[in-house]
């Protein structure tokens, strides 16, 4: 009875969730010690989630696992719908009223960098992909990127299929051509869906009241009142 | 080698064959008082020098298909009293020449849309020597990438040939063009005089036995000397190189006079037409412009089709204008130059009249990226990417956003009027190869979801 319970839950949370598009994680390196110092300012470095196509909450990427030699983990300026930390993980999720949800924070502009991404692969339909970025800005926040098949991201990925795959472009020469190293992870756990985010809190919130009123029910065949809990 | 009567012979025959092949129109547009108009890029914009207040020559850049304003134009020096612009690139960075805070000439390089910046254009020397103060140095020609080819004196004294990396200054270890080891008798000067798309560089040497400046060709890997095509004896008679290798100028080999204007690709020279001219200007559809006295004394010219021209007969009769020289044409086929206007020296835009381009989407792949804010600026970034898979170079291409919604473009060279539908913001983006990849950058200022259509425009004509 219980398994049948959990199994008719999960199969309704299945047929009411938006169709389950892949998941994919790529760890990413990136060496900065090639970055000439800077006469004034910082360096500052830049994810961005944007949305394509006008539809809010289709894609999500978290960055997690974030580590920065030779300095304290950064805090985040959280722009539009972002959420997290650095130092635990950071939800990006695609919003065209907020525009650009992005987290950005300072550093030195030296050591190694290095952070997990996983992302969601809903392509639109119409309109433009959704686009996940990385990027190093310079003390003017501009993108230290002048390749011009790059949007300016050291890390570029658009979501434009369901087997989307990031690019990486080196900086330009004046900011030591440094070049991010990515690589994908196979058998991680995959990011919720955006969709799926209330149909999973509702489905644990069913199953823990269910899972409350069967303890009840046996503290009562047991002679306990369930008030006494 | 010359190719001359092969040629001769297939003109004729095209010419047959057009039958009743009609002279390009122009309208004339009044640039306004100028020393010189030196150059005109893909978007429109003109370079030159004019007299600023205090009478010093000035080098300028125009807004796109505008007249000279002599306030927002002046690019100012680099700290001396004078300028003067020789090359534009299709972002409207500028070359030249400027007076130093010493004395010194230097060459410079702009950014796109600044004027001269003396701590960060100027681009050095090769050396210098003594004898000529610190140096001398002039930036003449500038391509796409940014790379800037000029001449220098080095350590020697002589003059020498540069090509300079992108967006960066002289260096004289890597740039030095040297001073070319033609026989019999090694070149003792060298001069770059303009660089393409490829990076290759055309100029002139002189030295030895050879009397005149003789035109060059250095890919990189190897220099050509083109002896047929002498800088001789007055003015400057040989175009730049375009971005299929191919540059125009007056045979010397020719044999006759007037001599032959001649097209050259490849160490090939092919005789086009029988004139007493000096080409100036070439564009990708290798039409070439100058100035000649065949017509009279002080026309300009277009050679266009296998045509010559009298480039006075182009446009409505009664204007006032005579135009002498004829200095840069651009893919759009826009013709700069000086004339008078009643009788005072004015430079002149010729605007090829309305003739639309071709719209050449289905020859093109393309794939979007999507949409990266700066935060420097709040504005959005797309890139475009092109692939030419038509079979033939495209020039002149330009990208229209058809039913642009939720945004401003703010990087547009200007708005269709020729095409339909008119009005759509477009971005020039000069010639693509056959084969070949480009990217352009969209700059935008959202205001809700970014939507549009692409259509790709192509050829002579305009957009």
């Amino acid at each position: 009875m219980k398994n049948l319970f959990f199994l008719s839950l999960i199969l309704t949370c299945s047929m009411l969730a938006p169709a389950h598009a892949a998941t994919i994680t790529y760890d990413a390196m990136l060496n900065m010690n090639g970055l000439p110092t800077l006469a004034s300012g910082h360096y500052t470095l830049d994810f961005q989630l944007t949305d394509g196509d006008g539809t809010a909450g289709d894609n999500t990427v978290v960055v997690s696992n974030f580590m920065i030699s030779q300095t304290l983990i950064p805090s985040l300026t959280l722009i539009g719908s972002a959420t997290g930390t650095l130092g635990s993980s950071v939800v990006l999720t695609d919003n065209p009223i907020g525009d650009a949800n992005q987290g950005f924070s300072h550093t030195a502009g030296s050591g190694t960098i290095s952070f997990r991404f996983s992302y969601t692969t809903n392509p639109n339909t119409s309109g433009f992909p959704d686009e996940f970025s990385f990027s190093v800005l310079d003390n003017n926040l501009n993108s230290i990127v002048t390749n011009p098949a790059s949007n300016g991201g050291l890390i570029q990925l658009d979501i434009n299929s369901a087997t989307a795959v990031p690019q990486v472009f080196a900086a330009d020469q004046r900011f030591g051509s440094i070049d991010p190293a990515i690589s994908r992870v196979v058998g991680t756990g995959a990011v919720p869906e955006p969709g799926s985010w209330p149909l999973v809190a509702g489905a644990l919130a069913v199953g823990f009241v269910k899972r409350s009123q069967r303890v009840n029910s046996v503290k009562s065949l047991a002679g306990v009142s369930p008030s006494a809990r | 080698m010359h190719t001359r009567s092969s040629f001769l012979l297939l003109s004729v025959l095209l010419s047959a064959a057009s039958g009743f092949a009609q002279a390009p129109k122009y309208t004339i547009n009044d640039l306004g008082p100028a020393g010189n108009v030196t150059g005109i890029n893909i978007n429109g914009q003109v370079i030159g020098w004019f007299a600023a207040s205090g009478g010093q020559s000035h080098a300028f850049r125009t807004a796109p298909n505008a007249p000279i304003n002599i306030i927002t134009d002046d690019l100012g020096t680099l700290g001396g009293v004078s300028s003067v612009a020789n090359g534009i690139n299709a972002s409207g960075q500028v070359t030249g020449s400027s007076d130093t805070p010493q004395g010194d000439t230097h060459g410079f390089r702009t950014g796109p849309a600044a004027k001269i910046n003396p701590s960060a254009d100027d681009l050095g020397t090769l050396g210098g020597h003594p004898a000529f103060g610190s140096a001398f140095t002039s930036g003449a020609g500038i391509n796409d990438s940014g790379q800037v080819v000029g001449g220098s004196i080095a350590s020697d004294g002589s003059s020498h040939g540069f090509r300079t990396a992108a967006n960066s200054p002289i260096n004289p270890a890597t740039d030095d063009i040297g001073t070319l080891p033609f026989g019999p008798v090694a070149a003792s000067t060298s001069g770059g005089r303009s660089i393409n798309r490829a990076g290759v560089v055309l100029g002139a040497f002189e030295g030895g036995n050879i009397i005149f400046p003789t035109a060059f060709l250095d890919s990189g890997n190897s220099i050509t000397e083109i002896p047929c095509i002498i800088v001789a004896p007055f003015g400057n008679n040989f175009t730049g190189i375009n971005d299929q290798g191919i540059f125009a100028g007056t045979d010397n080999c020719s044999q006759t006079f007037p001599p032959f204007i001649a097209l050259v690709q490849n160490g090939t020279i092919t005789d086009m037409a029988q004139c007493d001219c000096e080409p100036h200007g070439i564009n990708n559809s290798s039409q070439v412009v100058g100035q000649g006295f065949t017509f009279g004394p002080n026309h300009a010219f277009l050679y266009s089709g296998g045509t010559l021209y009298d480039l006075n007969n182009l446009f409505p009769s009664g204007s006032g204008w005579v135009v002498s020289n004829a200095t840069a044409i651009n893919d759009h086929g826009q013709i700069v130059g000086m004339g008078t206007l009643n009788g005072a020296r004015h430079g002149f835009r010729l605007d090829p009249l309305v003739v639309p381009q071709a719209n050449i989407t289905s020859s093109v792949t393309v794939s979007y990226s999507g949409f990266r804010m700066n935060l420097s600026n709040g504005h959005y970034r797309q890139t475009v990417t092109l692939t030419n898979n038509s079979g033939s170079d495209i020039t002149a291409l330009d990208a229209a956003l058809d039913n642009l919604a939720g945004a401003t473009l703010t990087n547009l060279t200007g708005t269709t009027s020729s095409t339909t539908p008119a009005n759509s913001p477009y971005i020039s983006m000069g010639t693509l190869p056959n084969g070949q990849t480009t990217y352009v950058s969209l700059d935008f200022v959202k205001s809700g979801t970014i939507t549009y259509t692409l259509r790709l425009l192509g050829g002579a004509g305009t957009p």
